[in-house]
């Protein structure tokens, strides 16, 4: 075995991992090799430097911050699925749904269609009638009611 | 109040699957009891407050996301874990301000940290709180895989098996890569 091979005994080692017979090897083997008792050595040193870094505390408002953000996904995700559900509901007759709207949508656009015609022809009727009305010969209609215009022209009468 | 007592009562596996049917106190009792260990991951992972607390949230939202996904029987700390790594690595590409740490800078030679003023005992120039934050700058600087073994390891007290079940690892690789971290980082520290 290798110098860098011992060194998983030696981390094994140092884990309380090695079983008697490979514990008995290592420990041979370290009486005989200068670098890997240096090795051993200089990871139990560093195990107990990582151990002497503080354990870093978690800010005070973490906690709380957290459980809202959660909880405001738990409450969106819950109104989704109710939306979701109540939709689903009708899910079997959606092309019932949809023809009936079609129909519906259809009979009112006929039915506007209907209302609408006779209000245009009146509001066409009314334009010209007030047409006259401002030419003064309300109540008129036949020729006779232009004569006005021909009598004060000319002076007199027919 | 009543319901949160029952609720500490219980496990975390049944708080889990609580947690995936919107039980609000279930999240209450799993955020008291694990949110102190993500944060203390994730800011030895990053060394960045801030992120570290965006990794505590997000790996709350992934819990609650993930957790009808959890099979019954299975560790819930392993789980845990490996969520919490997971979003570690994501958060910390995805950050713009990627600081001392950088996963692209990790795979290359770690940044050596400055030796500290002669003592005749070395283990001793560490003892004060400026050499414990150099003692985490050079975890931070660790590549990846070797960081997130000594963090579970060395700081979570997590055994090879359960470190090797979180990286999809075997445990002679999880000791393999605990070796070269400590190599690594007596290096760094010029131990
Ligand atoms: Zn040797």
């Amino acid at each position: 075995m290798s110098c860098r091979k011992w060194q998983i005994q030696i981390y094994r080692l140092h884990e309380g991992e090695l079983d008697r017979e490979s514990e008995a090897a290592l420990l041979q083997h370290l009486g005989t090799c200068a670098s890997c008792r240096a090795d051993a050595e200089r990871f139990s040193q560093i195990d107990r430097v990582l151990q002497r870094v503080p354990e870093p505390s978690m800010p005070p408002f973490l906690a709380e911050r957290i459980v809202t953000r959660v909880i405001e996904q738990i409450r969106e995700d819950s109104a989704q699925s109710t939306l979701r559900r109540f939709f689903g509901s009708f899910a079997y007759f959606r092309p019932a749904v949809a023809g009936t709207i079609l129909i519906l949508g259809i009979g009112l656009g006929v039915l506007t269609g209907l209302n609408l015609s006779p209000s245009i022809n009146t509001r066409s009727a009314g334009s010209s009638y007030d047409v006259l009305t401002l030419a003064g010969i309300e109540g008129g209609g036949s020729d006779s009611s232009l004569d006005f215009i021909w009598t004060d022209a000319d002076g007199g009468g027919r | 109040m009543a319901r949160q007592a029952t609720m500490n009562a219980q496990s975390d596996e049944d708080l889990i699957q609580a947690l995936g049917n919107g039980d609000e106190n279930a999240l209450r009792v799993l955020v008291d009891r694990h949110s102190a260990a993500i944060y203390r991951f994730s800011i030895r992972f990053t060394g960045d407050e801030s992120l570290a607390q965006d990794i505590a949230q997000e790996v709350f939202l992934r819990l609650y996301r993930h957790a009808r996904r959890f099979v019954p029987g299975t560790l819930f700390k392993t789980w845990l874990f490996t969520i919490v790594r997971n979003t570690s690595i994501d958060l910390a590409r995805s950050y713009t301000y990627r600081k001392a740490y950088s996963l692209d800078e990790y795979s290359q030679e770690p940044e050596r940290t400055p030796p500290l003023d002669a003592d005749p005992d070395p283990e001793e120039r560490y003892l004060s709180e400026e050499s414990a934050h150099r003692v985490a700058q050079a975890v931070q600087s660790l590549p990846e895989k070797q960081r997130t073994a000594v963090i579970l390891r060395y700081y979570e007290g997590l055994s090879a098996r359960e470190i090797a079940g979180i990286m999809r690892s075997t445990v002679a690789s999880v000791e393999s890569l605990l070796v070269r971290a400590k190599r690594s980082l007596l290096k760094l520290l010029e131990l």
